[in-house]
């Protein structure tokens, strides 16, 4: 016991570690919460009204659902076509006309979650008729073959839903848990991290070898050292999808969460009869476990190999089986235990519960949530047992020499050892790259832009689908001849909403049989559905019309959602720049600082160049650093752009983004992209100069990354919650892009300012780097310096 | 009590670190000399169980220790040649950490790092965190752990590195107080840490014990080997140089150089190089002149 706590002391004395857990719970949170407002914005604004709803259809008998929800959203659809024509000359009415696309939109979705009751009672019964079919077949009929049995089992498993009653309620509450992701990169961020603290850093600090050689130090120490890396782990776990459950709870509320999973699409296919809050449950305990396990194979790696980069190599060779495995191996392939016994299968926990498979063991099939939890338990205890025997039993001598490490090595020492180089600036780079671990940063950034890569298009609420449907026809320069092509797509529409009108008129005065009202509605209804769509762009279309008269210059039909993504996306713009600067602080606040630690800085002062060329060597590696992170983190959103949001010209002029339509500069899209990146870069070496002249000013790298957190940082988080405050702060303007609102020429003359304060710091810095004039006396004293205690 | 190391072997692979190595070390202190890659690590290694040996054995007390285990262990007090410790850790608290590692009851371990901190003269500065030590304070702390649990085998690995005369002097002396009833073995390159207290010196070389004995036994192997030279100029020098053993020169007001020289036959080179005395006289060789003589 005693043991543990010295090992668990070891581990809360690194406060900037739990200064990045906070960060990362409150940017867990963070993310989630601008992630949803981005994705169900409608939902969440709504969640009261559609509670109301629904709770008043789930009370309402089965059967007279349907008819009911399909003849009120006739209304409103006929009610809005009337106010959207009315509305232009009347724009008072916009008002009445949002509350009507609202209500429509609320019946609209509880139509479609009837819909997936409707069709999982079908799916249930198709299922049961297909277990019979199969059966009827010659060679499903042998009684002791996997197939037999496989049939019995999936048709018995879902005989229990038979009786369920599935009820509408807010889906997005448990979808967007399961499918938040973050939470995952958070939690293996810190097991690398209280890993490498945990077991590697003693090794490498030579301790191992005092402390292996202690009467304790051996089983006790390991048991220790596990126990405390699994607590760490369950700590940062549960903190973590606790700050997400939260937020899930905050923005979408805990109703409904006593109604079936079968009632929620994404969870429908499953097998296990649970409510939404016992989902919840099994769903963190399982996904808890499943990190427990890799916490435990981690920690058997940490244990097992002495050299990082060779256990970070095999670490990287398992995940990538594994995923080769989990990608490529077919479902129905003889090796598909290894596609479904998987680390990725076994993180992605919602489909253990909600994906209906089994496995075949020994002719007798067995669920995939039973396979795994096998998988999981046996996994936790033979890496465990194996870390305690190793760490027992290993010796030191293990991988020192291993071939394959030994050229690995050589070509590493190749490939960044500037051994034959004579150049400043390549030492600078290789001690900036290798020695301070500046390379972490940027596979950090690479990450980040990995993550900041669609994989796929948005998903897009109804009015925004149809007008991307409409852009797709009508979008280019505004010529007279698609004007005209819209303005008849008006009249058309107009056309529809009458003949709508009409039937319904006809169908109560019995004009009209139901059948006949049912087949025409059918027909007309999906392109009066799309008319909301229409009505923005047309919208769109008139305000461009009146700039183009105004202004003379032809202005062009776009895409208005690519331009907000690119230009005024509140969340990513800001995590982006959250992001890029907390990497652009790390990365360049050690390049100076680390010559005060190691004591280096006098020497080189007192050399030729090291108060000329070698200050140039750094502000050139520091730029490169700069320029490495800015294409890394701000690339993805432009190549999302170019594929995921359609309709969108780039040689267009800036004031047909809707965003820019008050914009004085006669510019284009590209030319402002391109005037956006220079200013962001601009301003990234005005920061790097600053960070150089606090880097001489303080020596110590804790020092200036806390003036940087104050000057840099904290104005973006804060802009980022409350965008009003430090709204003309230079840095929050440029790197948050709250440039469509700025006059041209006051944004010039900001822009000179804040040049003219980098010259300022790389002059002081120049002035600073003599030792002479030490401002901080003794801040550069090693600590042998302190030994007159 | 007596720690045996029987016909020991190391190989990595194609690199032999230590072979057929055979001691015999009863109470009393022990200095461990050899270059870099002589050895001395791997025998530490080995001595304090974190290294296995391709073959031979080391026992205590007639007992292997790879079959002793825990119980070896708490008879060790080793201090490791790195200062790299737990820079957040008060200087009491690792001494805490490190006696509840060995196993110490609380009530012992506070007498003894209460004993130890004085011993070693830490007590202003050990509640304050090691990242604010000093070499010299690290090493002291180093020492303290290792006294913990009252070993009998005491192994310390460059326990002076780093440190001041004064510093180096104390620990020295310490080390020479606490040695009674326990195998102390140094490894170092500072002879003169050894030299007036090791009771034998061992000299390692390419992995092999090269010589072992008292000081003054060893140092008799190298007796008349020894001279002290007065030169006129550097040509003179020059011409030495080819056939000794150079340990030090030293410019006179006069610009006469006295040169300290070692060599197998002196007499015989002296003679060659029509050499005098007073030119010339033996002095009595020092444990760096042994040094040098093996492995210049």
């Amino acid at each position: 016991m005693k043991l543990l706590g010295f090992e668990l002391t070891k581990l809360l004395y690194k406060r900037m570690l739990w200064v990045i857990l906070l960060g990362c719970l409150l940017g867990n949170a963070a993310f989630f919460y601008f992630e949803q407002v981005k994705s169900h914005s409608f939902i969440i604004q709504q969640r009261d009204q559609f509670k109301t709803l629904a709770q008043q259809y789930i009370k309402m008998p089965a059967e007279a659902v349907s008819p009911d929800l399909e003849h009120r959203i006739n209304q409103l659809q006929q009610r809005m076509d009337q106010g959207y024509a009315a509305s232009l000359e009347q724009p008072e009415m916009m008002e009445q006309l949002q509350q009507l696309s609202t209500e429509l939109q609320l019946y609209l979705l509880l139509q479609e979650q009837y819909t997936h009751i409707a069709d999982h009672t079908v799916f249930l019964e198709q299922l049961a008729s297909k277990a019979d079919d199969m059966l009827s077949v010659s060679i499903f009929q042998k009684q002791d073959s996997f197939s037999y049995r496989n049939i019995i089992a999936t048709a018995q498993a879902f005989e229990r839903q038979g009786t369920l009653t599935l009820q509408p309620g807010i889906n997005e509450q448990v979808e967007s848990f399961f499918k938040h992701r973050l939470q995952d990169y958070i939690i293996l961020f810190f097991m690398l991290v209280f890993g490498f603290f945990i077991f590697h850093q003693e090794r490498e600090n030579k301790m191992d070898l005092l402390i292996r050689s202690t009467k304790h130090g051996r089983r006790q120490t390991i048991l220790s050292k596990l126990m405390v890396y699994f607590v760490a782990i369950s700590f940062v776990f549960f903190f973590v999808f606790g700050s997400s459950f939260a937020m899930t709870s905050y923005l979408y509320g805990m109703d409904f969460i006593e109604r079936s999973i079968q009632s929620v699409p994404g969870l429908s296919r499953g097998q296990y009869v649970l409510s939404i809050a016992q989902f919840f449950i099994i769903f963190i305990l399982l996904k808890w476990l499943a990190f427990l396990m890799l916490a435990a194979l981690s920690a058997l790696l940490f244990v097992a190999i002495r050299h990082l980069g060779q256990l970070l190599l095999i670490a990287a060779s398992i995940i990538a089986i594994q995923y080769a495995s989990y990608i490529f191996i077919h479902p129905y392939s003889p090796a598909g235990a290894l596609k479904f016994v998987n680390l990725f299968y076994v993180l992605q926990t919602d489909q253990l519960l909600t994906y209906y498979r089994n496995l075949n063991l020994f002719g007798y099939p067995v669920p995939l949530l039973q396979t795994n939890l096998v998988f999981l338990l046996l996994a936790i205890i033979i890496s465990v047992a194996a870390s305690v025997w190793i760490y027992c039993k290993k010796l030191s001598e293990t991988s020192a020499n291993v071939t394959w490490l030994a050229v690995f090595d050589k070509l590493k020492s190749k490939l960044l050892r500037p051994t034959s180089s004579y150049s400043l600036f390549v030492h600078e780079w290789y001690k900036n790259m290798i020695s301070n671990k500046g390379i972490v940063f940027i596979i950090c950034a690479l990450f980040f832009g990995y993550i900041g890569l669609q994989q796929e298009p948005i998903a897009l609420d109804h009015i925004e689908r149809t007008y991307l449907e409409y852009m797709g026809k009508f979008s280019g320069p505004l010529t007279e001849q698609r004007i005209e092509q819209i303005e008849q797509e008006k009249e058309r529409l107009q056309g529809i909403s009458n003949e709508i009108q009409h039937l319904e008129q006809a169908l109560l005065e019995k004009k009209i049989e139901l059948s006949g009202y049912s087949s025409q509605m059918t027909l007309l209804m999906p392109q009066a559905n799309a008319s909301s769509g229409f009505y923005k762009l047309y919208d769109q279309m008139r305000s461009l019309l009146m700039l183009q008269q105004s202004t003379g210059q032809q202005q062009t039909l776009m895409s208005a959602t690519a331009g907000q993504y690119l230009f005024a996306h509140p969340f990513r713009v800001s995590l982006t720049a959250i992001i890029y600067m907390t990497l652009l602080m790390l990365s360049l606040s050690t390049i100076i600082t680390s010559d005060y630690r190691s004591g280096m800085h006098l020497l080189q002062c007192s050399s030729r160049f090291g108060q000329t060329k070698l200050l140039r060597s750094k502000r050139a590696v520091s730029y490169i650093i700069i320029c490495f992170l800015y294409i890394i983190v701000f690339l993805p959103p432009f190549l999302n752009v170019l594929n995921y949001y359609p309709h969108f010209y780039w040689n267009a002029p800036i004031q047909s983004i809707p965003l820019f339509e008050h914009y004085t500069w006669t510019v284009k899209v590209w030319q402002w992209s391109l005037l956006v990146v220079l200013l962001q870069l601009a301003a990234s070496f005005v920061i790097s100069e600053v960070i150089f002249m606090l880097s001489y000013l303080m020596k110590k790298q804790v020092l200036v990354l806390g003036c940087c957190i104050v000057l840099f940082l904290f104005p973006l988080i804060t802009g980022a919650f409350y965008p009003h405050l430090f709204a003309s702060y230079p840095v929050n303007r440029l790197l948050m892009l709250q440039l469509y609102n700025a006059d041209p020429n006051g944004l010039l003359v900001q822009l000179a300012l804040f040049i003219i304060i980098g010259l300022i710091c790389a002059f002081a810095s120049r002035l600073l780097l003599r030792p002479y004039t030490n401002w901080r006396r003794g801040a550069s004293l090693g600590a042998n310096d302190s030994s007159s205690f | 009590m007596e720690l045996t190391i029987h016909h020991l072997s190391k190989q990595y692979r194609q690199i032999t670190a230590i072979h057929n190595v055979s001691l015999q070390l009863s109470s009393g202190i022990y200095g461990l000399l050899g270059p870099n890659g002589a050895g001395k690590s791997t025998l530490i290694k080995i001595i304090t169980a974190n290294l296995q040996a391709t073959s031979g054995t080391v026992s205590w007390n007639g007992q292997n220790i790879a079959a002793m285990g825990d119980h070896y262990r708490s008879l060790l007090g080793y201090m490791p040649q790195q200062q790299e410790l737990y820079s957040d850790f008060t200087g009491n608290r690792f001494l805490r950490y490190m006696a509840a590692l060995k196993g110490l009851e609380k009530k012992e371990a506070e007498e003894r790092i209460a004993h130890l901190v004085e011993v070693v003269n830490l007590q202003e500065v050990i509640h304050k965190k090691i990242s604010a030590y000093s070499g010299g304070m690290k090493q002291r702390l180093l020492i303290a752990q290792a006294l913990l649990n009252d070993p009998k085998v005491i192994i310390l690995d460059e326990p002076t590195a780093g440190l001041d005369p004064k510093e180096r002097i104390n620990i020295r002396n310490f080390i020479s107080t606490i040695a009674a009833n326990k195998i102390v073995l140094i490894a170092t390159h500072v002879v003169q840490d050894i030299e007036y207290i090791a009771k034998e010196i061992i000299v390692m070389k390419k992995g092999e014990i090269l010589l072992k004995g008292h000081p003054e036994q060893l140092l008799s192997s190298i007796k008349q080997k020894v001279a002290l030279l007065q030169l006129d100029d550097e040509q003179a020098l020059a011409s030495l140089q080819q056939k000794l053993i150079i340990s030090s020169i030293i410019r006179d007001y006069e610009q006469k150089l006295h040169v300290r020289v070692i060599a197998d036959d002196l007499a015989n080179l002296f003679e060659s190089a029509s050499f005098i005395e007073p030119a010339y006289q033996y002095v009595q060789p020092t444990l760096e002149d042994l040094y040098l003589y093996y492995f210049h």
